[in-house]
């Protein structure tokens, strides 16, 4: 029972965490560009009542992976309770493709414990002109 | 930032960048962790869960504005193994249990990704059981799980 006792104090480790939220809208969007480079204008939230920061990560469709030739700005966010703030991703379309779709996933920054929440977005740009294959 | 800065220059110029998306249907998705869980040692010591004694489920709540996709990843050991811990015979599983719009959610424990579709729901909770077992028992150290949770 001794040991059993000691592991117990050793492994509860993973408290309560202080709650963590983020919102992000449009959770999907296409559009067309000009150039090759398209840009979306979109919104993080914090719907809830702490301050929180978040990371933004513009990431392959299936939001596994750091999407290469894509920026986001700001890549981190400090938002009070029940504000918002518009972010614009941005990424380059190929010169041999005609459109390129790209993820983005807002998470909680400072976060320990058994789940990480995210909200993952998709967006499409596709040229006007002079698309590739 | 060169793409950024792109992007503002084109919109700055009176291009329609930005402008010529066209509008989306409105779907918004809104996760909120209200508690993190905590993981309690099962009285034979061959279990480390959130429905031992001393343990909590991880809460999560969630809104849901059109259809959505909650993908859950497998859960996984983030931790380094103590000093005589047995990896090879662990089995690091996940559960959860919807509450309210997502009452029809249930998963078993299960150490693979699982996920469900969401509608348009006010806020719901969704309650997640981790656990890791292993015959073997645990070392005494640190152990600390982590799941992804995607809406999207």
């Amino acid at each position: 029972m001794q040991l059993i006792r000691i592991l117990i104090l050793t492994v509860l480790v993973l408290t309560a965490l202080p709650t963590a939220a983020q919102s992000l809208s449009p959770m999907r969007k296409s559009g067309h560009t000009p150039s090759d480079v398209k840009g979306f204008r979109l919104t993080v939230g914090n719907p809830y009542t702490q301050r929180m920061i978040f990371a933004l990560q513009p990431t392959e469709p299936g939001f596994a992976a750091a999407a290469a030739q894509a920026e986001i700005n700001p890549a981190e966010l400090i938002l009070a309770p029940g504000a918002s703030r518009q972010v614009i991703l941005a990424f380059e379309i190929p010169p041999d493709k005609k459109e390129r779709t790209v993820g983005l996933c807002v998470y909680p920054k400072y976060i320990e414990g058994p789940v990480l929440p995210r909200v993952c977005g998709t967006y499409a740009g596709t040229r006007l002109h002079g698309a590739g294959g | 930032m060169q793409l950024i800065d792109r992007v503002r220059k084109l919109l700055l110029a009176g291009c329609a960048v930005m402008s010529c998306m066209t509008p989306a249907a409105a779907q918004v998705c809104t996760l909120a962790l209200s508690n993190g869980g905590t993981l309690g040692l099962a009285l034979d010591g061959t279990v480390l869960g959130s429905e031992e004694i001393g343990g909590l489920p991880a809460a999560v709540t969630i809104v849901s504005v059109g259809t959505n996709t909650i993908d859950i990843d497998a859960p996984q050991r983030v931790s380094g193994p103590p000093a005589g811990y047995n990896t090879g015979t662990e089995s690091v599983e996940l559960a959860y249990q919807g509450l309210g719009g997502l009452a029809a959610v249930s998963q078993a424990y299960t150490t693979g990704p699982s996920g469900f579709t969401v509608g348009t729901i006010a806020l719901s909770v969704l309650t997640l059981h981790n656990r890791i077992v292993n015959p073997d028992g645990f070392a005494p150290g640190l152990y600390t799980t982590r799941t992804v949770l995607t809406c999207s």
